[in-house]
């Protein structure tokens, strides 16, 4: 292992280090007094925020005889994964800090799911990618349980832990397949086996395999079902983690595997692309439409994660129609979705945690007149929602046109039906977003007392709120980083 | 910064403003947007006067140079002016004013705004800054965001300022809208990836569409169906459930009925314009040859419009309904007059617009006034009320004259256009119903003024009050509008037709016009 390893695996080495150094510190600390734990991961994200742009680190390369990889598009996702990391432990402070044990390990467990999520954006080949992944799900199987004196958190463990099995066993099965046609379970092997003009049927079948089982992670039909019962038992920091940070684990490898399996010059491009356009189809369908009658927001916020994955997917099946070549405003769309979604889906759950922080209610009616009890809270999740189901000006609207849009490139008109059921569901959605809205602004509150939010929420509130409406207004800036991102994956998937 | 981007810049920063203010704060939290709707009403009046001496050369020159936005998506912030817009910019500045008075000077705090000023003013503002996007923007990207800008506050605006069934129909409002929107966005989007194909570069601006769409590729047929005729149909039908166009018109009477009275007047005056606008901004230029295919469609479908919207209207029993319904009969007109593909009618239909949005904001700014002492709005009810309210009254016969077409309102000029625009593009049976329709028009109008306003006096309304002193302002103001236009439309029609006329020579130029049209027309003008 060379010096040049290390550099590129800095921040994940730091990352390690710090995870199992919250660990010790916590041993140290007198219970009732475990606060500093959540300031050491907040600043830990911060760290590895700022090493991302390290020189050693943002210049890219290969390691690690060629399983570690450092591109664009790994570098893209560590900083939206700081970014989430940043955000839910802010947010957890307000829940975790108030449990009577555990502090430690919470954030130990959240921590080691970031390096997760920090693996999965880097990995170069399918066993790495196996392992990586297997790092999100198991500390996710523990945070969801956390609470184990309550069934519905230990249920939700459970129920992670069976379907996350479940697709695990297909995820690899998937991969065997790719093995036996192959060879290798090198991505560099794989694409240029695949860039060459091969098409066994056994490699496609390893391929949508694989696509089906990191679904899992994704929130994509089939493998959706544990969502809204996890959202709604799991606590709701780890919901909100797991609604955002598991997700763009998920998305990262499809893209990885996307650049694998659809190359320019590829011919499983066309049949990867029906499946996509019919996931993506299935899952905004079947996520819109369960969202309708849900009563609890977290479960609402579940079917809506379903439904956000089913529009990034229509992204997927558009840059997997365009091979990387040409248009590719799809993937572009979905990166950009993906970091606006950090920022939306998180806002929404700060309001979450603390409005049953004050009511200890989950339910949607318990939010009946909040804009009176607390204007701030009111309007921050009125625009996270309204983003969420793409409304200007918020940055949800820019994230939902350019991926609706790319569906509607008359080069590839096989993605017109998905699109016009991308532009059905848009509707639908702002249905059941303005039931909460409604709930929000025109009810009257069932009782009348003012709800309290600390000084460090209403930052974070604001400051998300303005990120809304800003990259609403301009998102210049962060569609120029996903196009760049995804030039650079061109560039290298025709190499 | 240019001047055509203030109009947007201008209540976005008082929106943005307002935000900082405390709501305790109320005569800061009223006197922002006032002083952001005169603020605007002055710049539209200096616009409009330029129109009328420079015309279009001198509308030409406020253009600023397109600012990129989104560079690898081709958007960018580009503004322009025509006589269309200008027009239509001076509506909104007329309304906007009005409106933002008639909330403040409200006759009590009961009802319309008292509750939570701050943020009915913030959506109100929000609103305002899309209207004036759609009417300006000449990038279909920010159109379509303008667009959504202007519908979606409108949900909070009814459901929570609103009276009856205000949360059934906000939200049928925002649904009908937005998937209007929706299918108007497809269009958009065959737009946007067919000039791409042509130019060879992704742009979203509409003159770069224009000039794609005179080469003959951008017609090339689209996995057989004709690109023109189905581009168009898209853009027309999603624009049209925002025009009210029957069948597609239900959300929009008991959309008026249930806002407030700053909502309606918002709402029955500009918002229904965006569609008839988008459809003569976007829908015309683009596809000259779909527009001459599916317009004798249309001028059959404004038909409807027109009669069954004002039967319906005489049906009603609430005042605000009755309004309502005459408004879709109205726009009726507007869409016969874009249907008729000619100078003068299509001039007749962006003046009505104009018209029609001045009238209608008067009745529902009149309406509001009374209902906000009586709380009621059902006609047998009421009775008599001039007695209580000798100016509101007054008010309220005029705007039911100027509604119903008589000599000396704007409304009767327009509409005087737009029967012989139809005439002329040989719609004659069509034009002869429409002379009909003015007379169902007056009969629900003056029914309506004679049953609340006249008649023995009704003790049981003896508490409430009329205008007085500033609270006449906006009534006056708009009916002088109303009058001044009326009176003397020369030079309004003149900017209008000048903005108009390069869009209808490009429909009347195809040959599917020749098909539809010409021959009728050489009949109507006694050629052949």
């Amino acid at each position: 292992m060379n010096a040049s390893v290390l550099h590129l695996m800095l921040p994940e080495i730091v990352l390690t280090v710090a995870a199992l150094g919250v660990m010790l510190w916590d041993l140290w600390l007198p219970a009732g007094k475990k606060s500093p734990l959540g300031w050491a991961s907040i600043a830990i994200c911060i760290a590895l925020f700022a090493l991302t742009f390290l020189p050693e680190v943002a210049k890219g390369g290969t390691g690690l005889a060629g399983c570690f990889t450092v591109d664009p598009l790994a570098l893209f996702f560590k900083r939206a994964f700081c970014v989430t990391g940043f955000l839910v432990f802010l947010i957890s402070r307000e829940y975790v800090d108030d449990l009577p044990q555990g502090q430690g390990e919470f954030y130990t467990l959240s921590l080691l799911a970031l390096l997760g999520m920090f693996l999965c954006s880097s990995v170069a080949d399918f066993m790495s990618l196996f392992v990586s992944l297997e790092v999100v799900t198991v500390s996710f199987f523990v945070l969801a349980a956390f609470r184990r004196e309550r069934t519905t958190s230990v249920e939700a463990g459970l129920k992670l832990l069976v379907i996350g099995s479940l697709s695990a066993g297909i995820l690899l099965y998937g991969i065997a397949f790719v093995y036996g046609a192959v060879g290798s379970v090198s991505f560099a092997d794989i694409r240029h086996y695949v860039a060459t003009g091969h098409i066994e049927p056994e490699l496609l079948m390893g391929a949508v395999l694989i696509f089906l089982g990191l679904g899992f992670k994704t929130s994509a039909v089939p493998l959706h079902v544990w969502v809204p019962d996890v959202y709604q038992g799991s606590p709701t920091p780890v919901t909100a983690y797991l609604s955002v940070g598991s997700k763009l684990a998920g998305f990262v490898l499809v893209v990885r595997c996307l650049t694998v399996f659809a190359p320019p010059g590829g011919e499983l491009s066309s049949e990867l692309t029906a499946f996509f356009a019919l996931v993506a189809a299935l899952t905004l369908v079947y996520g819109n439409l369960g969202a309708i009658p849900q009563t609890n927001i977290k479960r609402l916020m579940g079917y809506s994660s379903i439904a956000q994955c089913g529009y990034i997917l229509i992204g997927i099946a558009a840059a997997s129609a365009s091979q990387f070549e040409g248009n590719t405003s799809g993937l572009s769309g979905a990166l950009f979705y993906m970091a606006a979604y950090v920022v939306t889906n998180l806002a929404a759950f700060a309001v979450v945690l603390i409005v049953a922080k004050a009511t200890g209610s989950h339910e949607i009616d318990d939010y009946a007149g909040l804009a009176r009890r607390s204007p701030m809270l009111g309007a921050s999740l009125a625009c996270a929602l309204l983003s969420l189901a793409g409304v200007p000006p918020f940055i949800g609207f820019f994230g939902k046109f350019m991926l609706l849009g790319s569906s509607f490139d008359l080069a590839h008109p096989e993605l017109l039906w998905v699109g016009a059921i991308g532009f059905v569901t848009v509707v639908i959605a702002l249905y059941y977003y303005l039931l909460v809205v409604k709930r929000i602004y025109v009810f009257e509150p069932r009782s009348p007392e003012p709800l309290a939010v600390t000084g460090r929420m209403k930052v974070v509130l604001v400051l998300a709120v303005a990120a809304l409406i800003f990259g609403g207004i301009a998102p210049g800036f962060l569609v120029r980083s996903a196009t760049e991102v995804v030039d650079q994956l061109a560039l290298a998937a025709a190499r | 910064m240019d001047f055509l981007s203030l109009f947007v810049i201008v209540p976005a920063v008082a929106a943005l403003v307002l935000v900082l203010v405390p709501e305790r704060q109320k005569a800061l939290v009223s006197a922002i947007p006032a002083l952001a709707a005169a603020t605007c009403l002055a710049m539209a009046i200096w616009l409009m006067k330029g129109a009328m001496t420079g015309g279009e050369e001198w509308l030409a020159t406020l253009t600023p140079p397109r600012i990129p936005w989104v560079e690898s998506l081709g958007i960018t912030w580009s503004v322009g002016c025509d006589g269309i817009s200008a027009a239509m910019v001076l509506l909104t500045s007329i309304v906007l004013f009005a409106g933002s008075l008639v909330s403040i000077y409200a006759p009590s705090t009961h009802t319309g705004i008292g509750d939570r000023p701050k943020t009915f003013f913030l959506l109100f503002l929000a609103l305002v800054t899309g209207v004036y996007g759609v009417f300006l923007v000449r990038d279909l990207f920010f159109f379509y965001f303008s667009y959504e800008l202007a519908v979606v506050p409108m949900y909070l605006l009814i459901g929570v300022w609103g009276s009856k069934d205000r949360e059934y129909a906000a939200m049928k409002l925002t649904l009908y809208l937005t998937a209007g929107a929706m299918v108007a966005l497809a269009g958009i989007l065959f737009l946007y990836f067919r000039t791409w194909e042509v130019l060879g570069q992704a742009t979203f601006h509409m003159d770069d569409v224009l000039a794609a769409s005179k080469l003959p590729a951008f017609n090339a047929p689209m996995h057989g169906v004709d690109f023109q005729n189905t581009t168009f149909a898209l853009l027309f039908l999603g624009f049209a459930a925002i025009v009210p166009m029957w069948p597609f018109h239900t959300w929009s009477p008991i959309g008026h009925a249930a806002a407030p009275a700053a909502g309606s007047m918002m709402h029955a005056g500009v918002l229904m314009k965006l569609g008839a606008y988008a459809i003569l901004r976007i829908a015309f230029p683009s596809c000259p040859s779909g527009a001459a295919h599916w317009l004798p469609w249309v001028a059959i479908i404004s038909m409807a419009n027109i009669v069954y919207g004002g039967y319906v209207a005489m049906a009603q029993r609430d005042m605000k309904f009755v309004i309502g319904f005459s408004s879709s009969s109205h726009m009726g007109y507007t869409l016969l007059g874009l249907a008729s593909a000619s100078v003068m009618g299509v001039t007749g239909a962006v003046f009505l617009m104009f018209a029609h949005g001045v009238m209608t904001a008067l009745a529902f700014a009149l309406i509001g006034f009374f209902y906000d002492q009586t709380h009621n709005r059902h006609i047998p009810d009421l009775g008599g009320l001039s007695h209580q309210l000798p100016f509101i009254g007054t008010c309220f016969a005029l705007m039911a004259m100027a509604s119903a077409g008589v000599p000396g309102f704007a409304n009767f000029a327009s509409e005087f256009m737009v029967m012989l625009g139809a005439w002329q593009a040989g719609f004659k049976w069509q034009a002869v119903i429409a002379v009909f329709g003015v007379v169902i028009s007056a009969v629900y109008l003056l029914r309506a003024v004679r049953d609340a306003f006249f008649g023995p006096r009704n003790p049981r309304w003896d508490k409430i009050h009329d205008a007085h002193g500033l609270q006449k302002l906006p009534y006056v103001f708009l009916l002088a509008v109303l009058l001044v236009f009326g009176c003397y439309p020369k030079p309004i029609t003149d900017v209008i037709e000048a903005g108009v006329k390069p869009i209808v020579e490009a429909v009347q130029a195809t040959t599917e016009f020749k098909g539809n049209y010409a021959d009728r027309i050489e009949i109507a003008e006694g050629k052949r």
